[in-house]
């Protein structure tokens, strides 16, 4: 029987604007950055999964992922989301049921895979993600004098 | 906090306005906004009325955060009352600057874009990070610009006030970081309110981003608009108390934003 892993309670998370999130830990009072790829892997890590079930999401959801490279990247994640005390693993039973290791799941038809990146933030690298300019603000309209022929 | 009255702008649910005197018309929309597009007189009015008007929503979101969180840090609310006579002040000489070059109260529409976004924040943390560390951190990159172009259009008066509006602003954003930098040693949970809160005007900026061939009330095209180029000051925010790594980080956002925008880097 495939061992299952799922994340642990009592985590707080902050979503990033390009897709990945930070989560923090309170036991280990550690903030960690997930791209956009590992946040899909920590989402679907909210119920049990195997190994396999993982690699045929994150196959499925993006374009130009095989499944062996896809596989020791789902590893390393998960070794790394273990080592932060941020997943937990546990023999047992699937959520979605184990794939058919012999079979190569289809090709996603998403955005081009990138490996899940996990990195754990200093405070001062935390402030340094979650900045907000002018420029972005004033995509909102002219927002005081952040284009040239709007004004403040 | 006690409950608070909303409102629905594109979608997004935002604070209720706050009162204001019968003269002002108060609209939801950029699009409803008259906003010129050049250095005219009539332009140097809107921009001087619409400054006061930011003036005033500071204060008043500076207050509101008084009001809504009594149990903050004795010193943070300090900081806090301080700005409001900051803000204040601010106020009563753009004012009076308006005055003197023959514009009114209420001569152009008016929008409560930062408070509306300010005042939804549920924690004091939240409520510093947006008005402190976003909107004043943003405005002091732009008053650097602006009391060039005040000066470029021949009213020195004009770009002397905002010089030293600029110096008061750097100070708001300065108590701001030093408390996030306290936080992170003493309470490093609270400062996903930070990252929540900046999702969350980033959402909201997205939210009222113009549509294509939006124009405004003044007949501006508010998606043929040049940006400026980078804005980024980091010498005033240097001195506001960010660090290297944020300045950095910042630069590269706003490079990001004027290369993908639909109008000309400059």
């Amino acid at each position: 029987m495939a061992s299952t892993y799922m994340a642990v309670t009592g985590l707080e998370a902050a979503p990033l604007a390009d897709g990945g999130t930070v989560i923090y830990s309170p036991k280990t009072s550690k903030f960690v950055m997930l791209n956009r790829s590992a946040e899909r892997l920590w989402s679907r890590l909210q119920a049990a999964r195997t190994e396999e079930d993982l690699v045929r999401d994150l196959c499925q959801t993006y374009t130009g992922a095989g499944s062996d490279p896809v596989r020791r990247d789902v590893q390393l994640a998960l070794e790394s989301l273990r080592g932060l005390e941020l997943v937990r693993s546990q023999p047992g039973v699937a959520g979605d049921g184990p794939a058919p290791a012999s079979r190569e799941p289809p090709p996603g038809n998403g955005e081009p895979y990138a490996t899940p990146a996990v990195q754990v933030l200093g405070e001062e690298d935390l402030l340094k993600v979650f900045q907000l300019t002018a420029a972005e603000i004033s995509v909102a309209g002219c927002w005081w004098a952040g284009c040239r022929s709007g004004n403040p | 906090m006690q409950p608070i009255a909303t409102k629905v702008v594109r979608g997004v649910t935002l604070r209720a306005d706050p009162a204001r005197e019968p003269c002002f018309k108060v609209v939801q929309e950029p699009s409803e906004l008259a906003d010129f597009a050049d250095m005219s007189e009539t332009a140097r009015r809107q921009r001087l009325h619409k400054h006061v008007h930011n003036e005033m929503q500071s204060m008043e979101m500076a207050a509101q955060t008084l009001a809504d969180f009594p149990d903050a840090p004795w010193e943070l609310r300090m900081s806090l009352a301080r700005q409001c006579w900051d803000e204040a002040r601010h106020c009563r000489v753009l004012h009076r600057r308006l005055l003197e070059i023959g514009g009114r109260r209420g001569e152009f529409p008016v929008m409560n874009f930062e408070w509306s976004i300010t005042c939804m924040a549920d924690s004091v943390w939240a409520r510093i990070a947006i008005q402190n560390r976003t909107f004043e951190g943003g405005e002091i990159d732009l008053l650097k610009r602006l009391v060039r172009i005040w000066k470029e259009a021949g009213d020195p008066v004009t770009a002397e006030i905002l010089d030293g509006i600029l110096a008061d602003e750097i100070q708001h954003v300065r108590f701001s970081n030093d408390w996030f930098k306290r936080l992170g040693k003493e309470n490093p949970a609270a400062l996903l309110k930070v990252a929540a809160a900046v999702h969350f005007v980033r959402g909201i900026a997205r939210a009222l981003e113009p549509r294509e061939g939006e124009t405004n009330a003044a007949g501006v095209d508010l998606t043929a608009f040049e940006h400026v180029e980078v804005l980024v000051s980091p010498e005033d925010r240097r001195l506001a108390g960010f660090s290297d790594a944020e300045i950095e980080q910042a630069v590269l956002q706003e490079t990001a934003i004027v290369g993908t925008s639909t109008g000309t880097p400059r």
